[in-house]
């Protein structure tokens, strides 16, 4: 007995170490020390869907171009220490007060408090003064970002990377079979803006939903154009929901992270929203501006609207009645209404967003991946997935298959329309600018010319060019990708998609202070009674209606008067 | 004339008291100012953080007196969530106190009854409360969502929900929730009934009393303040127990799991600085519910429990 409890007690000590020894292995420049000849500064970094490899490279140019840089203290040169973790803006607000990190470049920050509590540096020069590839930080801004990050006639941070979430397609499970629309093999080939802004417009009149492979001729898609990046998709959720029959035989058309998925199915709600609403996603956020589409009722598939309202603080809550709401969880309860939609594999909450990923990727050759025993055609997730899947190893696996990282090829989708008179309209995507990049007020007051220049150099030309041909992810700023020859075919989609005229992105955000000091509240803009997460009641076989019903109830007049009447005029 | 032994002054020597003092001062200084500030500083500063709001022109805090105390009482009658987070919180407790205590005892009398794999069981019991929660909740939670679907599909063909996601997660959870609390709870009640005089269940022996019967009117009476401790602890974390949602879902658990502990600490999160306040609020009046009920509880226990004569 002695022996086996001496046994028990060498494995328990070799489980503790070993768990101990886990943690030493998180290393990163923080724990290195530091060359007492240079000036050294300190970047604070989340390691997320975007990875290090850009930072790294920026660090790299920045020391050769500092090189003779003079410091305090006859210091010469500039050592960059990038201090990768895994805290969001949430999680670091806490300990923003108390850090030595003086750079941050990070995720679901809350700007407005950070600049209340006085933990950002005023950095109106940066953004204002001229850079070295002769512009200004400031003319790559949208008004809609001038005036978020611009706070009582300062600048405090600047827009970080885009992330705008929806579905990824696989370029070569739709080629191998045959999931693109053809010309003419949907019914909204056939609708008006298709059929007036197309010289070689499909003829005569639809008659039966007709797909080609990737170099077969295909239909207009959502934009209701021939000859553009989203051609052969579906234009309307109909076509949509058609092809995902057409799929289930074959394919399963989608998965997302099970253990995640609430949050990620969120990035869905918002582009079927924001891809709806269009401009007035603006008015949404502002309640400065007119809405066309709150909803007066709701009987089966038709939806009656309310008379074009002005928004005002006042009558905010009625931005929470807007028909976008309603598609988006009508478009997803679709999605949920067949179990052959949707891998089994997200039904478990041990699956992660990175084993989403490997699923998605790996089930294109090996099936044993998706419980369904198919390949999976579809992910929903955020625009940088690819880039997470790649640091986490996803592509090397496809070796084994005799593959390689380029052979893997996908493609953002533009999500469809709700009807056909919407073919042609403007794809809107919503951002919200939680990724942001500042730096702390509590650096050294030496350093804080150094610390500008650094911030500067991050947004010349060429290093927003090489953010995203590195990490194959946008930067949230206007300007030029040099060349799209290195990016994969998904990275390439999203700068297809950005550089197209019919795109538009939305800011999800707004100067009003009603929306700046209360931003937790309209985080969660499809909570309602029974959850947080819309995918949760509707997975619970809520219907969408109910749902939508419960959320413009939290809304109501009275709860909106009792919570913000110190707003109104 | 002075004498060389008078020339010299006698040396000061710090007498032995001072020097106990002196060392007694330098080991408790730390503890006592780290007590101040992070236990009694920042509970004092949550506490008049109740009675105040965020004024965005004078950019800090001012008072408002019990506004937020009314606001609260408005969340709590409108929010769905805290119908199944006070309902939750209430279950947990219970079955914690009702069920864990009692297997609880049962395993410690047993292992104090050194019966057959009884250091074994403690070992074994013991395993979960040194092993890293966040590793341990990651195992369970592949086990139950993955692990044990498919060996169920493999072993009888038929498909299970995963036991986390499903409706079985609340039970699940709690079942956790008793696993991880096990080795604690057996240590101690152990601890208390070894201290236990061998001579008085020595006696009982001889007089014929079974194991049943030296359980409940040796052992358990002798241990009664020890179980009285487990109880009184457990209700004074009525509304800080998070039932390990946090670990199975971060930030994403389903609001028909909730518990109030999870809430507070889910909100405090996520909160903005104008939300703080409202959180002290709901914080404080869980408070004022809880310590008199946690003192009536004690004394009644004190009052019904068994006596040791």
């Amino acid at each position: 007995m002695k022996k086996i409890t001496k046994a028990l007690n060498l494995i328990l000590a070799c489980v503790v170490g070993f768990g101990a020894l886990s943690f030493v292995g998180c290393g990163d420049e923080k724990n290195k020390d530091i060359d007492p000849t240079k000036t050294q500064l300190e970047i604070n970094h989340y390691l997320g869907g975007v990875g290090n490899a850009w930072l790294y490279d920026v660090k790299t140019r920045f020391e050769a171009a500092y090189s003779d840089y003079q410091g305090v203290n006859g210091k010469v040169g500039v050592e960059v220490r990038i201090n990768d973790q895994k805290k969001d803006g949430e999680e670091l607000f806490n300990e923003l007060g108390m850090t030595s990190d003086e750079i941050f470049f990070t995720d679901k920050s809350k700007l407005y408090d950070m600049v209340l509590s006085d933990y950002v540096l005023d950095i109106s020069s940066v953004v204002t003064e001229q850079n070295a590839d002769g512009k200004t930080i400031e003319s790559k801004l949208t008004d809609q970002q001038k005036s978020y990050f611009k706070m009582n006639g300062k600048y405090y941070a600047l827009p970080h990377y885009e992330s705008f979430g929806g579905l990824t397609y696989n370029v070569n499970i739709f080629n191998d079979y045959e999931l693109f629309f053809a010309k003419g093999g949907c019914p909204s080939e056939f609708c008006a803006f298709t059929q007036n802004n197309n010289a070689d417009k499909a003829a005569g009149e639809f008659k039966d939903y007709d797909y080609t492979g990737e170099d077969g001729v295909k239909s207009a898609g959502p934009d209701g154009k021939y000859g553009t990046y989203d051609d052969g998709l579906p234009a309307t959720y109909d076509e949509f929901f058609v092809l995902c029959d057409k799929m289930k035989g074959d394919v399963t058309p989608f998965i997302w992270s099970g253990q995640f998925g609430k949050a990620y199915m969120n990035y869905l709600f918002s582009a079927l929203y924001a891809d709806y609403e269009g401009s007035e996603v603006k008015t949404a956020f502002d309640f400065n501006g007119t809405l066309t589409h709150i909803v007066k009722s709701v009987n089966g598939d038709s939806v009656e609207f309310e008379p074009a309202t002005e928004i005002n603080n006042e009558n905010g809550y009625l931005a929470f009645k807007s028909a976008g709401y309603y598609y988006s969880l009508k478009f997803v309860e679709r999605m949920l209404s067949d179990t052959d939609y949707y891998s089994a594999n997200l039904n478990s909450n041990a699956h992660s967003h990175t084993q989403a990923q490997i699923d998605y990727v790996l089930s294109e050759f090996d099936q044993k991946f998706n419980q369904n025993g198919k390949p999976i055609a579809m992910l929903v997730e955020g625009s940088y997935w690819e880039n997470e899947a790649k640091d986490y190893g996803v592509f090397d696996r496809v070796k084994k298959y005799g593959k390689s990282a380029a052979d893997c090829r996908y493609a953002y989708m533009p999500v469809p329309k709700v009807s056909e008179e919407l073919v042609g309209t403007k794809c809107t995507t919503g951002e919200g600018l939680g990724n942001i990049a500042f730096i702390s007020s509590k650096i050294a007051s030496e350093k804080v010319e150094l610390a500008k220049k650094f911030l500067m150099f991050c947004y010349t030309d060429e290093s927003l060019d090489k953010f995203t041909q590195i990490s194959g992810v946008r930067r949230a700023i206007k300007y030029d990708v040099s060349a799209t020859d290195s990016l994969s075919n998904y990275a390439k989609s999203i700068v297809d998609l950005k550089k197209s005229e019919n795109t538009d992105v939305i800011y999800m955000v707004s100067d009003n202070p009603l929306f700046l000091q209360n931003q937790s509240y309209f985080s969660y803009r499809y909570s309602s009674d029974y959850d947080t997460y819309a995918l949760v009641p509707l997975k619970n076989g809520i219907t969408a209606l109910d749902i939508f019903n419960k959320i413009c109830e939290k809304r109501s007049q009275s709860a909106w008067n009792a919570q913000f009447n110190k707003y109104f005029s | 004339m002075e004498t060389n032994s008078e020339k010299i002054q006698p040396k000061k020597v710090m007498s032995r008291s001072r020097k106990k003092l002196i060392f007694y001062i330098l080991v408790m200084a730390y503890p006592i100012i780290q007590f101040c500030i992070f236990y009694i500083g920042v509970n004092i500063n949550s506490i008049l953080l109740a009675f105040k709001e965020y004024d965005f022109e004078g950019k800090g805090y001012a008072w408002v007196g019990f506004k937020q105390f009314s606001d609260c009482i408005t969340m709590i009658k409108t929010e769905a969530v805290f119908r199944y987070a006070f309902k939750n919180s209430f279950i947990t407790y219970l079955i914690s106190a009702v069920v864990s205590s009692v297997l609880a005892l049962l395993f410690s009398f047993y292992i104090y009854k050194k019966k057959i794999g009884s250091t074994f069981f403690r070992i074994v019991l013991f395993v979960p409360s040194i092993i890293s929660p966040l590793v341990l909740a990651i195992m369970f939670n592949n086990m139950a969502e993955d692990a044990l679907p498919r060996y169920f599909f493999s072993i009888f063909g038929a498909e299970i929900q995963p036991l986390l996601s499903g409706k079985s997660a609340f039970a699940v959870l709690n079942f956790y929730k008793i696993w991880v609390g096990f080795g604690t709870s057996i240590l101690i009640y152990n601890g208390s009934m070894a201290a236990i005089d061998v001579s008085v269940t020595e006696a009982a022996k001889l007089d014929g009393a079974t194991g049943l019967r030296e359980f409940v009117y040796i052992i358990f009476p002798l241990i009664y303040s020890t179980f009285v401790t487990f109880f009184i602890v457990g209700l004074a974390a009525l509304f800080t127990e998070q039932m390990n949602l946090y670990s199975f879902y971060g930030t994403q658990a389903n609001i028909s799991l909730y518990t109030i502990g999870y809430y507070l600490y889910e909100k405090t999160a996520k909160a903005s600085i104008t939300e703080y306040p409202l959180l002290s609020a709901f914080g404080l009046m869980l408070t004022l519910v809880t310590v008199p009920v946690v003192f009536a509880v004690k004394w009644l226990m004190r009052k019904i429990g068994p006596s040791v004569n």
